[in-house]
């Protein structure tokens, strides 16, 4: 029977960030919303789905 | 007021009206409520939940290694927290730069956390155990406080909101939420946010918002 504990990767060491690289990091690119745009368009209820391609749309007069 | 009601399915079946701060329904015309809002959120950070959860496990199990682990949770937290933050200020195009900038602080507030937590694995602090899980689930969770900051900071730069005030959401209370409700109408931005409390990340509480003079009758018998 394999030994688990042998198959295990190495924990290492954690990503180095300073203060810095996470400031770049946090920033949001187009890319980041092409991806959260296909997240949420895979999940959200499918109702929902298109919730978040609303567009701003101006309310009529009232004759 | 009237919305005019859309047949066009190839475009999104929702608007946005930027007075009110509501998605519209084009077909029928009504506002979207809050909480199909806020559910259709939930649906999106359950998700991202999953993600975060099997990433975790293969840590837990060695699968995977630390800095893989680290990768996989920033980017699974700008996910969740990028559409978190679109959602609240009426989808994509309603996002400006200032808009995605406040997001970002927010992200970044995350990556922090994120940071501490990997250090602390790596220390031995953190066990890797099913605390670790738990911990983890919390990164999910925050994008609901990313949601609530996010429509704040809506409600009072452009909607022109004078006062909050704390609803309890469907869930257990910690007490910081109770006496904060208990609070009732306060000015706009004085509140400590959704996942401030000792509840932290699991906080389902939101906010209501309100110009002019509060009903402070009304306040204090809620």
């Amino acid at each position: 029977m394999p030994d688990p504990a042998k198959n295990r990767v190495p924990l290492g060491r954690p990503l180095q960030l300073t203060d810095e690289q996470l400031d770049q990091l946090a920033q949001v690119t187009p890319e980041d919303i092409e991806k959260a745009k296909a997240f949420w368009r895979n999940n959200a209820p499918p109702k929902f789905a298109s919730l978040l391609d609303a567009q701003t749309i101006e309310e009529e007069e009232e004759q | 007021m009237t919305f005019p009601i859309q047949t066009n399915v190839l475009t999104s079946r929702y608007g946005w009206n930027e007075a009110t701060g509501r998605y519209i329904d084009l077909r029928t015309g009504q506002f979207v409520r809050f909480a199909d809002v806020r559910d259709a959120l939930e649906s999106v950070i359950d998700a991202s939940a999953i993600r975060i959860n099997v990433l975790t496990k293969s840590l837990v199990d060695g699968q995977i290694s630390l800095a893989e682990w680290q990768s996989g949770m920033l980017e699974q937290v700008k996910l969740a927290h990028t559409a978190s933050a679109a959602s609240a200020r009426g989808g994509w195009a309603q996002m400006s730069q200032s808009d995605w900038g406040a997001a970002g602080r927010l992200i970044r507030t995350q990556y922090d956390f994120l940071r501490n937590f990997s250090d602390q694995i790596a220390s031995g602090e953190q066990l890797l155990n099913g605390t670790a899980l738990v911990r983890a689930d919390m990164y999910g969770d925050a994008a609901r406080g990313t949601f609530e900051e996010m429509r704040r900071r809506y409600e009072r730069t452009m909607n022109g909101m004078e006062f909050e005030r704390r609803v309890l959401g469907e869930a257990d209370h910690c007490p910081d939420c109770l006496d904060y409700a208990a609070e009732g109408w306060q000015p706009i931005g004085t509140l400590p946010a959704i996942g401030d409390s000792i509840c932290l990340t699991n906080c389902h509480c939101t906010f209501e918002y309100q110009t002019g003079t509060p009903d402070i009758e009304e306040s204090e018998a809620e």
